[in-house]
């Protein structure tokens, strides 16, 4: 579905460059969510922002059914990913139902008028993350995890292949973390889409992600499955310099036992 | 996107029949009595017993009912415009300079013109087009700067201070001009509707249909940018372009409401609230039409307000609308968490 050859990451400030990730070669598939976990700050945000088109590549190429990245238009890309921020948004006086429909932007004509498939396809999402209850509700009154939800639903109701979640998580208590990632989850296997998260949550993410994109200490990114990481010792030696271990028993970290 | 309920229709309903009240209601009063059904007879043609009172309804009620009519609506869209633009439901022309921006490039004209604001058509087309370089030159600065400062509350302190430098280059203007060419452009400055006469209103009028018109025609990208322009892009509208379109359409409405009414501030701030409160609502489709009628409503009540003393003259605009303006602001300010469009 996607992947990246030789991807390198990072900001080009007139001659100065900033490399933050260096030769990636990791992929996505469909049916699967990936969570790309890495420490606050290492690039997770930058890399996932090269990925869906949001800012160029330094160097190396990230290809979508085998197609260069940068090849696709900004419409055509509308329709190939669908990206969930934390951003807050000034969206409060839109019921759910308007908020979701803004996801069928790419497809509707000029003035932004949905047809009957149209309102099937929101009504579909809105279902999807069972939040049908709240349909005609304003976004202002929503959870921090119904608000999350209402705009993983605008993003299926873009009805794209690809879907990327930038710290999803964040601002959610740990109830609605959950629920959010076994959505994804679920989401990913019944829908058939490639989901990929970024996370700095290990304790949330390995139990409930697929596969990994895990940020190295050496500014790369490695993939694989968790138990694949904790067999090998990758998630172990995460942390060379620090006096934190990996805990496979908990699947989480923990202070080293000196 | 759908509208959103029967509030929608109501709200457009009831602001349309507000405007189809106030527009008669500025013909009837005014300085002068005149009875209702001379006026009538005076708009359709029928006998009317004083020439002087048929002067007066049709060739200086009516195009100033007309005018505030049109400028209420197009300030208060630019004023929505702006607000979407910039992510702040703070913005509004006046707030940013694009207003004071109009006025410098007016001043200059009149000013070098010596104060002598003849009836010749070069002599307001000046006026125009001092208005609309002066607003363009504000919006050129803004567009500058907002590639470069990314925080959009910043972007609008800076149109804060470039408003007072303009001021600023406006007040030394002033200091070297005559004192006719100071005091023409101080009653200009005070804002009012009258400033244009019926053979000059179908152009204000086809220039700010025109603009409205197109602003109609950017909901979709609007509502898209509802949700931030990171968002806006991964639904593929393209931001660069969406903005430079919203901050020209709202240069040239503000542009051509103050070359002939004078900088009228408060306006494009707070009607747009006034709306979105109304509808409860932030979906374009619904809100744009209804800001440009509330917009034509407000303008109306400050006009008709402004000839109430009588024979003691007409008060300016600008003394009007900020004692509206600035109750409407402070709830709002301090109700912002109970405000749906804030949260």
């Amino acid at each position: 579905m996607l992947s990246t050859i030789d991807l390198t990451v990072g900001y080009r400030n007139g001659k100065r460059v900033t490399e933050v990730l260096k030769h990636l070669n990791v992929s996505l598939y469909a049916g699967e969510l990936v969570c790309l976990l890495g420490a606050n700050g290492i690039g997770k945000s930058t890399l996932l922002r090269t990925i869906s088109g949001v800012q160029s590549a330094l160097s190396g190429v990230v290809e979508i059914n085998g197609r260069d990245l940068t090849a696709y238009s900004s419409k055509e890309l509308s329709k190939l990913i669908g990206i969930v921020y934390t951003d807050r948004t000034l969206a409060g006086a839109l019921t759910v139902e308007e908020l979701v429909s803004l996801g069928r932007q790419p497809y509707t004509g000029f003035f932004g008028r949905l047809d009957e498939g149209d309102c099937k396809v929101v009504r579909d999402a809105v279902e999807a993350v069972g939040m049908s209850h709240k349909l005609h509700d304003y976004v202002a009154t929503l959870s921090d995890g119904e608000r999350q939800k209402a705009m993983i639903a605008r993003a299926l109701a873009q009805e794209t292949p690809i879907i990327i979640l930038d710290e999803p998580t964040a601002f959610l208590d740990v109830a609605s973390r959950i629920e959010t990632m076994q959505l994804l989850r679920q989401l990913a296997q019944s829908q058939q889409k490639a989901i990929l998260l970024s996370t700095h949550d290990v304790g949330l993410s390995l139990p409930l992600t697929d596969r990994l994109w895990l940020v190295t200490n050496d500014a790369t990114v490695i993939e694989g499955t968790t138990s694949e990481f904790v067999e090998n010792g990758v998630l172990n030696n995460l942390f060379p310099n620090r006096n934190i271990a990996f805990d496979s028993e908990v699947m989480d970290f923990r202070p080293k036992n000196n | 996107m759908k509208a959103t309920s029967h509030r929608s229709t109501i709200t457009l309903i009831a602001l349309s029949l507000l405007v189809v009240v106030l527009l008669p209601l500025n013909l009837v009063y005014g300085s002068i009595d005149i009875p209702f059904g001379e006026v009538v007879n005076a708009i359709f043609g029928g006998e009317v017993s004083k020439p002087t009172w048929e002067t007066i309804v049709v060739e200086t009620r009516l195009p100033m009912a007309l005018t505030a009519t049109l400028a209420g609506a197009a300030l208060a869209v630019a004023g929505l415009l702006l607000q979407t633009t910039f992510d702040n439901p703070l913005a509004g022309p006046s707030i940013l300079g694009v207003s004071t921006g109009s006025s410098l490039g007016v001043a200059i004209v009149m000013l070098a013109m010596g104060g002598v604001v003849s009836e010749a058509i070069s002599s307001y087309l000046g006026i125009l087009l001092g208005a609309i370089v002066g607003a363009a030159v504000v919006m050129l600065i803004l567009l500058f700067f907002s590639s470069i400062v990314k925080s959009t509350a910043m972007l609008l302190i800076i149109g804060i201070m470039v408003g007072y430098l303009t001021s600023s280059a406006i007040s030394l203007l002033n200091f070297f001009s005559t004192q006719e060419g100071v005091h023409s452009f101080v009653i200009w400055g005070m804002g009012n509707f009258s400033g244009v006469t019926l053979d000059r209103l179908p152009l204000f009028a086809i220039l700010i249909l025109i603009s409205l018109l197109l602003s109609f025609m950017l909901v979709k990208p609007l509502n898209a940018l509802l949700l931030g322009a990171r968002y806006a892009e991964n639904l593929g509208v393209s931001i660069k372009a969406t903005r430079n379109k919203l901050l020209l359409l709202s240069g040239v409405l503000t542009a051509v409401v103050t070359a002939f009414c004078g900088p009228i501030g408060f306006l494009g701030l707070i009607v747009p609230h006034i709306a979105r409160l109304a509808l409860r609502s932030s979906n374009h489709t619904v809100l744009l039409p209804a800001t440009a009628l509330a917009g034509a409503v407000i303008a109306l009540l400050c006009n008709l307000i402004s000839v109430l003393p009588a024979s003691w003259g007409v008060i300016p605009i600008n003394a009007i609308t900020p004692v509206i303006g600035v109750p409407i602001i402070i709830y709002i300010i301090v109700n912002r968490k109970k405000i749906l469009y804030f949260n």
